[in-house]
């Protein structure tokens, strides 16, 4: 016998299991492990049945005064994106329009200097460059892609590794998600297979299982005011049993959290409805992590293309840029690959506003992360002085 | 795909078990080929063009190799695998070694734009082993397409391992394919998953959610301990419940696949964690690599080369190659001081064991400057530049995943041969499986998948 073989013999034992059952044992077995599982899952899916979507007809922003914002916690990206293409379907196309993850949560029709149904903030959770380029072919097909500025953000690979920049995280509806908009129109037999797995998890979600078993942190659903919705948290809202404790400390990972996490909503032009920061900061957090995706930037420059191309023309402008956030000052992989992203773009001539230095000028933030309204004011006026 | 998706969960096995258990016995095979290719093909079609050609060319290949007993033959057939192994997982950090340019690295921007393709490690592995025992003499060339194709892109391994050798599965290819009527083992299939995803979601996945949230600039070294051991538990249960898994879905399909973990982290030498951590990569090292090079004949330079190719394995980064290095002089540490240090009592030796691996594991997600920041934090215990991040449910979650590690013998609730009360019982599982489930919103990719 060889080394091998002899190896494999005394090393790599198959693993020994319980008795093999069969017949009756073996189906009773089988019947128990599937009725349990069944009725649990059956009895989670019947609960988070009523959750699922909170605005199925669609909410009409344009309704909306100043003060008052729809209420999104716990609402599925998905679905946040469906509400916001609902609403500008059945609307008149906003002169401007902004495209990117939440990082550019704050950026609002005042900010963009025009607070009449003009602007339009189509931001959505974690939405990168791939389906933004599909809403945006999906906005046109429907001849409602915002009439002169897009503002398109490019988010700092810092942040996430070039992850939610150049991949797909299925955050778009499903009509847009499975045919690209129109650009495509084929039958995508992956996304269609991911996107199932994606109605399942949603049914599953422990989060909507632990509303209707404990009401912890369930908000009201609907529009409201900012007066309301920004109160503080009834205690009652905050369980003191054990399940809801538990679900508080789950729902904050580790941060130290007693209580709700804040109401998150959107105003009428489509931008994040957050809590008044008491006193925004600003870090410089420094990257740690190594990994990049190396090469990435010609994956960024075909999609800033591709979005170049479907929104420009027509009077229409496309302006690329890249917030402030989690910025460093030494040299990393990210910014190198970034830096070849806003030169090649320029040299395509790609409209391309590099904000990331910004990082240092602790006004424009909201909190270490995300840049506030003053940054996006300040981000239309060199939008402005572009030629 | 992912194990631990509602997709493959739910929609993915369900059916493949039905098709694989009510097609004809000659078709199973081919049901299996297929579903497997689906598989993959989800994750993207660079990878699975990739896997295709690998095992297009293996095939073919294998031939030459039996036919001509060549050096050459043999270096020619597995440069193509290795060869497309270096140019998609460390084409980039060789560019970077040899400080090429902006110019430079454009050139190669349609192969480094592209994400490691998933499992490539572990097919390639697979691969390299199959031509080489061919030359051996110990396997001979497989003749049927299908169950070679099988053999190297079967699902429940293909991703994540354990990294097989044809002999161990071709036997019982052959037996699907032949046997009129199949008894699946489907009361292991069910328990080896349901305790997998278990692991895998209420061990691995919910401490990494707390683990991520870590901020090395602003935490203090109680907090850099914390993400420390937390690491040292969460690779293990992220990287053991896929095997685990993978040994159940094997069963639904009359495949027994090895165990790769031995309850490593009971260990009592870094030597004999290698004997009971990730067992089929220590075995093909030491059997493709160390004893090629000489084995014990020059114990301490083979030992280097081994765990620093280990180390290179595992990801292409210097922060790898310490990695390697840095257990090879733990394992040639304990070759010198066996004497002394197998007189200590066990539970010291399986402390300091543990200690020593885990400090290592902050290669993996760390650069060496985040390395070097976070030991420094632990042994000077720095005070936090902010509020101690972790509170006491993270350290009481970390605490009951680690006393599980510790306290509950798998061959007792695992690999028994005695149902258990608890570990066996269908409603036990049932209520398991289903609570993984409603949890998958923690679910996280395999870290190994980047391997």
């Amino acid at each position: 016998m060889s080394n091998v073989s002899r190896n494999l013999d005394e090393q790599l034992q198959i693993p020994a299991g319980p008795p093999l059952l069969s017949g009756r044992h073996l189906l009773a077995f089988l019947l128990l492990f599937a009725m349990t599982l069944g009725l649990a899952l059956g009895w989670v899916v019947w609960i988070t049945g009523r959750t699922a979507n909170p605005y199925p007809d669609g909410i009409d922003f344009s309704a909306m005064n100043a003060k008052q914002l729809v209420v999104i916690n716990q609402v599925q990206p998905h679905y946040v994106t469906g509400l916001k293409v609902d609403h500008a379907l059945k609307n008149a196309a906003p002169n401007i329009g902004a495209f990117g993850s939440h990082a550019i949560g704050a950026f609002s029709a005042a900010a963009a200097g025009d607070g009449q149904g003009g602007f339009f903030n189509f931001s959505v959770l974690h939405l990168g460059l791939p389906e933004i380029r599909d809403l945006m072919a999906h906005l046109k097909s429907k001849g409602k892609l915002p009439g002169k500025f897009i503002m398109v953000a490019l988010q700092n690979p810092h942040t996430d590794n070039f992850t939610h920049i150049t991949q797909y995280i299925r955050e778009l509806p499903p009509e847009i998600y499975l045919l690209h908009g129109g650009e495509r129109p084929t039958k995508n037999l992956r996304r269609a297979f991911q996107l199932l797995g994606d109605v399942i998890r949603d049914r599953l979600d422990w989060r909507k299982l632990a509303f209707a078993l404990t009401d912890t942190c369930k908000p009201d659903y609907g529009v409201m005011t900012t007066t309301k919705a920004f109160a503080p948290r009834a205690a009652a809202d905050a369980h003191s049993n054990l399940l809801g404790r538990l679900i508080i400390q789950l729902q904050g990972g580790v941060k130290k959290q007693n209580s709700c996490p804040p109401l998150l909503g959107l105003h009428r032009d489509g931008r994040n409805a957050d809590p008044p920061q008491k006193s925004p900061t600003q870090i410089a957090t420094d990257p740690i992590k190594s990994k990049a995706v190396p090469g990435g930037s010609a994956a960024v420059l075909s999609l800033m293309g591709d979005i170049a191309r479907i929104g420009n023309g027509e009077g229409r402008r496309v302006i690329f840029f890249t917030p402030p956030t989690f910025e460093t000052p030494r040299k990393s992989p990210q910014n190198t690959l970034m830096n070849q992203v806003v030169t090649e773009a320029a040299k395509r001539g790609m409209a391309v506003i590099d904000h990331r230095r910004g990082f240092t000028d602790g006004r424009y933030f909201r909190d270490y992360m995300h840049p506030n309204e003053r940054y996006f004011t300040d981000l239309m006026k060199s939008a402005g002085e572009l030629k | 795909m992912n194990f631990n998706t509602s997709e493959f969960l739910f929609v993915f096995l369900p059916l493949v078990i039905v098709v694989f258990h009510v097609a004809p016995r000659i078709a199973r095979l081919p049901v299996l080929l297929a579903s497997s290719f689906f598989f993959y093909w989800v994750s993207g079609d660079l990878a699975f063009t990739l896997l295709v050609v690998t095992v297009v060319w293996s095939a073919l290949m294998a031939f030459l190799v039996a036919r001509y007993n060549s050096l050459w033959i043999i270096i020619g057939a597995v440069a193509a695998p290795l060869g497309f192994l270096f140019i998609f997982k460390y084409l980039g950090f060789a560019l970077d070694v040899v400080g090429a340019g902006a110019g430079t690295r454009g050139h190669f921007g349609f192969i480094l734009q592209h994400v490691l393709p998933a499992g490539i490690s572990f097919y390639t592995f697979q691969v390299v082993s199959y031509l080489i025992d061919i030359r051996d003499g110990t396997v001979a060339p497989e003749k049927n397409p299908i169950k070679f194709a099988t053999f190297i892109s079967f699902f429940p391994q293909l991703i994540a391992g354990p990294i097989l050798r044809f002999e161990q599965i071709s036997g019982q290819l052959d037996r699907i394919a032949g046997e009129p009527r199949l008894t699946p083992d489907l009361r292991s299939g069910v328990k080896f998953l349901t305790w997998g995803l278990a692991y895998k979601i209420l061990f691995a996945d919910v401490l990494r959610s707390f683990h991520e949230l870590h901020d090395l600039t602003a935490g203090g070294g109680l907090d850099a301990l914390y993400s420390v051991l937390a690491y040292s538990l969460i690779i293990y249960f992220d990287f053991w419940s896929y095997s685990l898994m993978a040994i159940g879905l094997g069963k639904f399909f009359c495949i027994d696949l090895p165990r790769n973990f031995h309850e490593p982290y009971m260990s009592t030498s870094p030597r004999e964690f290698w004997r009971r951590w990730h067992v089929t990569l220590s075995f093909w090292l030491r059997d493709y690599v160390y004893l090629r090079l000489g084995g014990n004949r020059a114990y301490i330079l083979n030992i280097v080369v081994v765990f620093v190719a280990c180390g290179i394995w595992h990801g292409a980064g210097w922060n790898f190659i310490v990695w390697g290095a840095y257990h090879g002089a733990l394992v040639i540490l304990y070759h010198l001081t066996a004497a002394f240090w197998d007189n200590r009592p066990k539970a010291l030796r399986i402390i300091v064991t543990f200690a020593l691996v885990s400090l290592g594991w902050p290669l993996f997600y760390l650069d060496l400057s985040g390395f070097t920041t976070t030991m420094g934090a632990i042994l000077t215990m720095a005070p936090a530049a902010k509020a101690v991040q972790f509170g006491a449910f993270a350290w009481g979650y970390l605490g009951v995943v680690a006393l599980w590690t510790f306290a509950v013998r798998e061959d007792r609730w695992l690999f028994n041969t005695e149902a258990h009360r608890i570990a066996d019982n269908p409603i036990v599982l049932g209520l398991m499986f289903a609570i993984s489930a409603v949890l998958l919103y923690f679910g996280r990719t395999f870290i190994y998948f980047n391997f």
